[in-house]
């Protein structure tokens, strides 16, 4: 991975390929993706927001059982690893296993550290969704990822032909569903702008065509 | 979480064909979540009473001193430099810029009413504030902004007198921690040099052009 041949940098710690990252490279993009994720899922946690994926299974074992939101996540994700070891290789899959391992850690961690008095859901949705997309944008652009249905609906695409965007709207789509039976309509409004603000970041953020390393 | 979404549609006309250039609604959304972000950074290093360097670290340094809001500080202790910018970098980064420090003035100052901390440890704080700051300054300089004036007066006096604008940075920023000792503690200055190396590091390791093609 790492590819300083050419000597444009001194210290080894820069590829000198512009479309390569060396080992550090990815390793700060994880740690920085990983703690902007894990400082969003605490303020969405704050304010008591949902949304979808692992991650909203994870909320709902937290406001439904008190159950921390680090270890569900972390415990939900583990079976996709395989998974996602067949399909995206050795690389991706251990990224990502260090990417779900720091971000769990750190959304344990960081209300020891932050307390957060007064949380306005919606500035909540607004920062957290923000924040979450932005980690998530750095992940993706160290091809890693936060784990979970993702995995699943690109395998059952393969396995079965059913439409990876389809799996993943009806797996969201039951995340939601249970999470409306615990929400009020003023916090599925924020909700659904903090899953705006994220997928937005992502959708208009991450072309491959212009951060070009693959 | 959608995850291993296909690529953007193009047809839309939101997202520009070409990759090298932004739109205006990708510059308007770069611009809005670096200065958001950003936002975020200053608002941290702000409850635990950190500094940074540049003009935000004048600022801060007045804020503390004065407790004028540190907002509107800096918003004013940029307007100085919106002419060299003018002059030396074009009308398109100066009006970006002057919108980013606008928004972060306006984020730091509207925050506090929606977003209180009970309690910040200021070693979180500064890793915290220094990646939020990192990473909302990244955003703007990869859409053709920036928050400030030290950078392009250090340019200025490169090419005026031949110092090197690196030095001139540095210095400046030396200068902004050796007062940082008459408002705030040693151990906060301290804090305060940890933020501004993890901003550093961050942006020398991503703010890389060959990398993030865009040319303006």
């Amino acid at each position: 991975m790492t590819d300083v041949s050419e000597g444009k940098s001194p210290l080894g710690f820069w590829a000198s390929a512009p479309d390569r990252h060396s080992a550090a490279e990815d390793a700060q993009g994880i740690a920085a993706g990983s703690m902007l994720a894990a400082l969003g899922v605490t303020m969405l946690a704050s304010a008591e927001l949902l949304i979808g994926g692992t991650a909203g299974l994870g909320f709902l074992a937290r406001y439904s059982t008190g159950l921390s939101f680090g270890l569900v996540f972390f415990t939900l994700n583990l079976p996709f690893y395989w998974l996602a070891y067949r399909r995206l290789g050795l690389a991706f899959t251990v990224k990502t296993f260090a990417a779900v391992a720091l971000t769990s850690l750190l959304t344990e961690l960081l209300p020891d550290f932050v307390g957060f008095g007064t949380l306005h859901p919606f500035a909540a949705a607004l920062f957290g969704g923000l924040l979450i997309g932005t980690g998530m944008l750095a992940l993706f652009r160290h091809r890693a990822s936060l784990g979970g249905f993702g995995i699943l609906a690109l395998y059952l695409q393969d396995r079965f032909g059913w439409r990876a965007g389809l799996v993943q709207l009806a797996l969201d789509l039951v995340v939601l569903a249970l999470s409306f039976l615990l929400a009020t309509p003023y916090v599925i409004v924020c909700s659904i702008v903090a899953a705006a603000m994220l997928n937005l970041t992502l959708a208009i953020n991450h072309r491959t065509d212009r951060y070009i390393v693959r | 979480m959608a995850q291993q979404k296909q690529a953007p549609r193009r047809s839309l006309g939101f997202y520009s064909a070409d990759p090298s250039q932004h739109t205006f609604l990708e510059d308007t959304q770069g611009l809005a979540t670096g200065a958001l972000i950003a936002g975020l950074g200053f608002y941290f290093l702000n409850q635990v009473g950190l500094l940074t360097g540049g003009t935000a670290g004048v600022a801060f340094l007045l804020h503390y001193a004065s407790g004028i809001s540190f907002g509107l500080l800096f918003f004013i202790v940029n307007l100085p430099f919106y002419y060299l910018s003018f002059r030396r970098l074009g009308w398109a980064f100066s009006l970006k810029t002057f919108i980013a420090i606008a928004l972060v003035s306006a984020v730091t100052e509207i925050e506090q009413q929606f977003l209180l901390i009970q309690y910040l440890h200021p070693g979180w704080a500064a890793l915290l504030g220094g990646l939020l700051l990192g990473y909302g300054l990244l955003a703007l300089y990869r859409h053709r902004a920036s928050l400030g004036g030290v950078g392009i007066l250090a340019i200025y006096i490169q090419d005026r007198f031949g110092v090197q604008a690196g030095l001139v940075q540095l210095a400046f920023d030396l200068c902004v921690m050796l007062c940082a000792f008459a408002v705030v503690s040693p151990v906060t200055v301290a804090w305060s040099l940890l933020g501004a190396v993890v901003l550093n590091v961050f942006l020398a390791i991503n703010h890389r052009s060959d990398r993030y093609v865009v040319v303006r």
